[in-house]
């Protein structure tokens, strides 16, 4: 139900609450009705057996009078035949219910010597017939006319009974005892016999009719029918026989209490159809018959049931004209709702020019569909906003990014950037505090033996920044071609700077140049963090000479130059301020002394560990704090002019891209072995490890035949023998180069991708990168293994 | 250090190739010319004697093993002796040892040789005439 259709729901709810309520008055109104009409068919019932009772009642009544009067009349009046003939012959004649009337006197009692004497007058073929019956073959004193009267003394109405002669009228007989007195005694003179023919009776209730099949019946004394639409059951069955052949016990009882004289109404099956009816009975009072009328349930019902039919089909009708009006109802609430969802969908998944439907409606779908277009188009709106600010936002980080790429692009970030040069090393890292940031290193050599170092860090951070640094870099870069002294250089650059510097930027910058040959540095400051010396076994000193002014601040601004030798093992720390600046949650400086601090203590051996070392503390000083300013670090150790063996026994080759190579790479590796007293064995991993990777760049890193510099770098640290091989090839992961499958049998092996195998497995770790258009593969070979 | 292999022709399709010294990228086509005309119908066994290698590199080993894929095509035999430690640790990282036993000599190798050939002369005997 609850995923439903508002249409079905309403539906539902609808048409069952009105059909319960429907049946509910349909029902009482039914068993109402039938009461009503059960009680009008009993009222009816009642009245009309009282009624045929009655009339019966009045007709036999009248039939009684005459014997009556004529008893009577003989117990006063003296007679002979001639009068008694007169009496009956008038009884007869004037009486039309009176078959036949007779007056049978008692032996001897009408005259001696007669022991019968009985005159009859009845009817025959329209006139009358005179005739004396008893005799030897009619003695009437047996019969029950007589008898019963005479027992009784006083009038009686025999049983009915079929007329010997007289065909199918069925007829009774009311007698009536007269007497006289004699001596005071009352003394049975004779008996007056009236016989009354019931085919009035017969043809009267056999005229009553309930319906189709209710009818009427009378039943004698004793139960015998009288009358009934059944011809075979008269004066041949009773009510009781019925019940016996029935097995009926409830039509005994009533058959009881009719000829008990009792009056009722009850239900009955009729003997005619063998339906349910209703029987209204009542008595006759004379003669102690009962008159029964059956009224047929069913017919009488019929009518309110036909009625309750009619209803029905009635109700079925009004309750599709309903289900159609509330689904045409729903239908147009919900079409309106159903297409606004659609078009809500279709909007939430982008399309915002999605239709909405006309509503016309002014009700709350027209409410919310106003709505609903009001929310699209201003969303539509907001949109078509965010997306234009996001644009360009987009394009603005995107830019940014290219830029950050571009900066850092500018900076060496190979290292060792001169594995050909054993005289010295250099690491730096620039990390901007944004996108782009100000700071700038830069090293290069200007001649074989002299390298140009510098570290600046221009006023100011971002995007104006960053184009001041690579204007500086670049102008310190030109220059120091042209003229190879610190202080030179930094002049030309200034005076390049400060004219036309309308936005007052200024860099501060300290240059210097290191002969590698005699250690000899020339440097001069402009403006920037005195950097720090770091000799073995002392404490680091800042390096306060070649002081002088920012780039950029004074036009003819002069540059103080000074000089400084470095011994083999010798580190110069540069940095810019971003480190001594960086500040912790509680606005407190990284400071010079803590960095002092940092450096008089023990420090990783190698430059790049120094440098990661600082940033990690300068990174825990600040903890949650951002990155406030761009970090710069410079450092370059010198080694000396031998500096081979200072390299701890550290060898540096630089092959070119032919394969006649590598006799001389198997030389130096040989020589190296033999320095480092290396076993057979490693040596020939180590030659295997190298050819198979320099084959490997020869072969297949350049796509032309020009001459290419392949270099490799060697050295112990710790267990390890560190193998570094840097190419300016196509960009090429050889770590990428699928596994074979060694467990193919050989036969069916291809033979090929097996040197990258060796590789791997003779290795303890091979790292690849691609740097600045170089690829750098880092190897590790475990000393200690055969 | 240089690279040579001398072929020995010891009877009708048996070739023992005795190699030395470095065999890497440079010198492999040496050996691949050598070992190339070989690789003809009418050789049942090559025999390498690889005491006087000292080194190997990938290149090489493709050579010997396409030597030894040819031979084994053909139902030759291919037989390695005299595998210095350093020369069997490449075959096995490259899980690329043959089946055939490893030789630690020539005569080994022959003795061998010998056995095989005796009981093929065995079996071709009882082949033609069953008891």
């Amino acid at each position: 139900m609850k995923d439903r259709g508002l249409a079905f729901k309403l539906s539902f709810f609808v048409l069952t609450c009105t059909s319960l309520i429907f049946f509910g008055i349909f029902g009482y109104n039914y068993f109402v009705s039938r009461q009503m009409i059960q009680k009008n068919i009993e009222e009816n019932a009642r009245s009309l057996s009282f009624a045929t009772a009655q009339r019966i009642e009045t007709i036999l009544r009248s039939a009684q009078e005459i014997p009556e009067a004529v008893a009577e009349v003989l117990e006063e009046i003296p007679y002979d035949k001639d009068v008694l003939n007169r009496i009956l012959s008038s009884a007869v004649g004037n009486n039309p219910t009176l078959y036949g009337s007779g007056i049978a006197f008692e032996p001897e009692a009408f005259e001696k010597g007669t022991e019968f004497f009985m005159p009859y007058v009845y009817k025959s073929g329209g006139g009358m017939k005179f005739n004396y019956l008893g005799g030897k073959d009619y003695r009437y004193f047996s019969f029950d006319w007589y008898q019963i009267p005479k027992e009784l003394g006083h009038p009686v109405w025999s049983e009915p009974y079929y007329d010997e002669g007289g065909g199918d009228i069925i007829m009774s007989t009311y007698s009536v005892p007269f007497y006289r007195r004699e001596g005071g005694e009352r003394k049975l003179v004779g008996v007056v016999g009236a016989d009354v023919s019931l085919g009035w009776l017969q043809k009267m209730v056999s005229e009553i009719k309930i319906a189709r099949t209710g009818y009427a019946f009378l039943i004698s004394r004793n139960g015998t029918f009288v009358t009934h639409p059944h011809k075979s059951l008269i004066m041949h069955e009773t009510l009781f026989s019925e019940a016996e052949a029935r097995g009926d016990p409830a039509l005994r009882k009533i058959g009881r209490d009719m000829i008990r004289g009792l009056s009722g109404f009850v239900p009955f099956t009729s003997i005619v159809s063998h339906r349910k009816c209703w029987l209204g009975y009542a008595p006759v009072p004379s003669t102690g018959w009962s008159v029964g009328v059956v009224f047929p349930k069913g017919e009488l019902m019929e009518d309110i049931v036909h009625l309750g039919q009619i209803d029905l089909v009635l109700a079925l009708f009004g309750f599709l004209i309903l289900f159609v009006v509330i689904v045409l109802i729903s239908g147009s609430i919900t079409r309106s709702l159903t297409a606004l969802a659609v078009a809500a969908k279709d909007f939430a998944r982008g399309n915002w020019e999605a239709e909405l439907p006309p509503v016309k409606s002014k009700d709350e779908v027209g409410t919310l569909a106003a709505s609903f277009h009001y929310m699209k188009e201003e969303l539509k709106k907001y949109i078509r906003e965010l997306t234009e600010t996001t644009a360009v936002k987009e394009r603005m980080q995107s830019e940014l990014k290219i830029a950050h790429d571009i900066q850092m692009s500018i900076v060496p970030k190979v290292f060792p950037p001169f594995p050909q040069k054993p005289e010295l090393d250099v690491y730096a890292v620039l990390e901007p505090a944004r996108e782009v940031g100000g700071d700038l290193y830069d090293f290069f050599f200007i001649d074989e033996d002299r390298l140009c170092f510098v570290i600046g860090d221009v006023s100011g951070k971002g995007v104006p920044a960053s184009l001041f640094m690579a204007m500086t870099k670049t102008l310190i870069k030109t220059n120091a071609k042209t003229c190879p002294n610190p202080e030179e250089i930094l002049g030309k650059v200034n005076a390049e700077v400060s004219s036309g510097n309308d936005t007052c930027m200024f860099v501060t910058v300290f240059c210097g140049i290191l002969n590698i040959r005699t250690g000899e540095v020339c440097y001069s400051n402009g403006g920037h963090n005195p950097p720090f010396i770091l000799r073995q076994g002392k404490t680091p000193e800042y390096l306060r000479g070649g002081h002088s002014p920012a780039v950029g601040v004074l036009e003819d601004a002069v540059f103080e130059k000074a000089v400084l030798k470095m011994e083999p093992g010798d580190t110069l720390y540069l940095y810019t301020d971003g480190v001594t600046e960086a500040c912790d949650d509680k606005d407190e400086l990284f400071s010079e002394e803590r960095l002092q601090e940092m450096l008089s203590g023990p420090l990783p051996g190698t430059l790049k560990g120094l440098v990661e070392e600082t940033l990690r503390r300068v990174r825990d000083f600040s903890g949650t704090m951002p990155q406030a300013d761009d970090i710069t670090l410079l450092v370059l150790r010198y080694y000396g002019a031998g500096g081979d063996e200072k390299k701890k026994g550290g060898t540096a080759l630089t092959l070119a891209n032919n394969l006649s190579e590598l006799p001389r790479l198997q030389t130096a590796l040989a020589e190296f072995a033999e320095k480092g007293g290396l076993s057979k064995g490693i040596l020939h991993d180590l030659e295997l490890i190298l050819e198979e990777i320099v084959v490997n760049i020869i072969s297949y890193a350049y796509a032309e035949a020009a001459r290419h510099e392949i270099f490799l770098t060697l050295a112990t640290e710790g267990n390890d023998l560190v193998v570094r091989v840097q190419d300016d090839g196509r960009a090429f992961d050889p770590l990428k180069v699928p596994e074979p499958d060694l467990n193919v049998p050989l036969e069916a092996r291809p033979i090929g991708g097996l040197g990258m195998h060796l590789v791997r497995n003779l290795a303890r770790e091979v790292r690849y990168e691609r740097v600045q258009g170089r690829n750098i593969l880092t190897l590790k070979i475990p000393l200690s293994a055969s | 250090m240089a690279f040579s292999v001398n072929v020995e022709n010891r009877e009708t399709g048996v070739y023992l190739l005795v190699l030395d010294g470095r065999l890497d990228a440079n010198t492999s086509p040496t050996l691949e010319q050598k070992i190339d005309p070989l690789l003809a119908p009418g050789t049942k066994t090559l025999l390498l004697d690889l005491g006087k290698l000292s080194y190997i590199s990938s290149a090489g080993v493709r050579v010997i093993l396409r030597a030894r894929k040819s031979m084994d095509a053909s139902h030759g035999t291919f037989i390695m002796t005299n595998l210095q430690p350093q020369i069997r640790k490449v075959f096995e990282i490259i899980n690329a040892l043959p089946k055939t036993p490893i030789f630690n000599s020539i005569q080994e190798a022959d003795r061998y040789l010998d056995v095989m050939q005796r009981e093929e002369i065995e079996k071709q005997r009882r082949l033609s005439n069953p008891k």
